[in-house]
């Protein structure tokens, strides 16, 4: 049984990326078989802040768009044996991939993961459509602002009407 | 086969005379093409049906009902027999339809309405939990949140000064009832543990009144 965990804010720079990264590092230090998908397509950072960047050859659109196989976009972390990380690409930007696209790409990854966390990116544009398309699960990140808690509030009411049950 | 299908009306209903020899495909579409036909004579009425002619298994029965429905802008309350009885009962249900679209004006909403939702709607409306800042709620009659109000109110939506907002938090962003804008003293305040003290806003002199809800503000 593996789980689709979409890590959503709204707001941009409340601590998404690091908490993507120290909850995947979490399960991967439990055992279990962890990937980490970047889903903010030209602006990304989860492979900078996992220490990742100099190892990156394809990315999420390579996969989407059938330029490489899954498996060669996936890079795995040295520390943790069960931990991998799939880039998203810097040169394109959210249009490139459609939440189909994104719905399909995980059903294949289910089958090898235990956890699959994905990093949205800030906002409730296309970006962060992609990113709920496929997602069980969704962490809403906020720090004690007005204006973060704000758009946690908006984003936990589009959840809601994604079909996104509280718990 | 012309006369596969006839409609006859009694008070208050259609009866449909169906053929007993024919296939209940082809039954289907005669009856698609015969309300077809006679779509504007009676578009919207409100009527009951009855089904004669032939043995319907329910199944069969239900198909002839979406058949009509889908190719007329009939109302169809219910099936109905023959007889007076049945008939006195059925006249009875086509009111009672009636009077309960006629009363219900009340209308509930169960959860939080969040930041970015809107909820509009011609009837009263009572929210069962809270109005959070950027939600806005519209009726065009009365609104009452159990709960917290801190978003955007807006009773009387179509310019009527007669309605009221009830919240058991009042501490709306923008409260309007009719034309009447509520200019607030304080700011609205969106807090975790909520002062619970049930208010009233309604239109007096001209001017929107906010006050504590008393056995007095509900005479």
């Amino acid at each position: 049984m593996s789980e689709v965990i979409v890590v959503t804010s709204g707001k941009g720079g409340v601590g998404k990326t690091t908490t993507s990264a120290n909850v995947g590092t979490g399960l991967a230090a439990m055992g279990k078989k962890v990937v980490l998908i970047d889903t903010d397509i030209g602006l990304r950072n989860l492979d900078v802040v996992m220490g990742l960047e100099n190892r990156i050859v394809y990315n999420l659109v390579d996969v989407v768009e059938g330029n490489c196989r899954i498996k060669q976009a996936l890079i795995r972390d040295k520390r943790y044996p069960t931990l991998y990380l799939m880039p998203s690409a810097q040169t394109r930007d959210k249009t490139s991939v459609r939440p189909e696209q994104m719905v399909k790409m995980l059903n294949v990854l289910r089958e090898q993961f235990d956890y699959i966390i994905l990093d949205c990116p800030a906002g409730i544009e296309q970006g962060f459509q992609n990113a709920i398309a496929g997602a069980d699960r969704a962490l809403v990140v906020t720090t004690p602002e007005v204006s973060a808690i704000r758009d946690a509030d908006r984003i936990i009411g589009i959840l809601e009407a994604n079909d996104f049950k509280k718990n | 086969m012309k006369n596969a299908v006839m409609i006859k009306s009694f008070p208050n209903g259609l009866m449909v005379l169906l053929d007993e020899k024919m296939e209940f495909p082809e039954l289907l579409k005669e009856v698609a093409l015969k309300f077809k036909e006679s779509q504007h004579f009676f578009s919207g009425a409100k009527m009951a049906l009855s089904l004669e002619g032939r043995m319907l298994s329910e199944q069969e029965e239900k198909q002839v009902v979406d058949t009509i429905i889908a190719n007329s802008s009939l109302n169809i309350v219910c099936l109905v027999g023959k007889d007076e009885e049945t008939n006195q009962a059925f006249f009875k249900a086509v009111e009672q339809a009636e009077n309960l679209q006629k009363d219900n004006d009340g209308q509930f909403y169960r959860g939080t309405l969040r930041n970015g939702q809107l909820l509009e709607t011609e009837k009263s409306i009572v929210v069962i939990g809270d109005v959070h800042p950027g939600a806005s709620i519209i009726s065009h009659k009365d609104i009452i949140v159990l709960g917290g109000l801190y978003g955007e109110a807006y009773a009387g939506g179509n310019g009527e000064e007669g309605h009221f907002v009830v919240a058991l938090e009042m501490s709306p962003q923008k409260l309007k009832v009719g034309d009447f804008k509520y200019i607030s003293t304080e700011k609205s305040r969106w807090s975790i543990r909520p002062k619970v003290q049930p208010k009233i806003a309604y239109v007096k002199n001209g001017r929107v009144i906010v006050e504590p809800l008393t056995k007095e503000s509900l005479n």
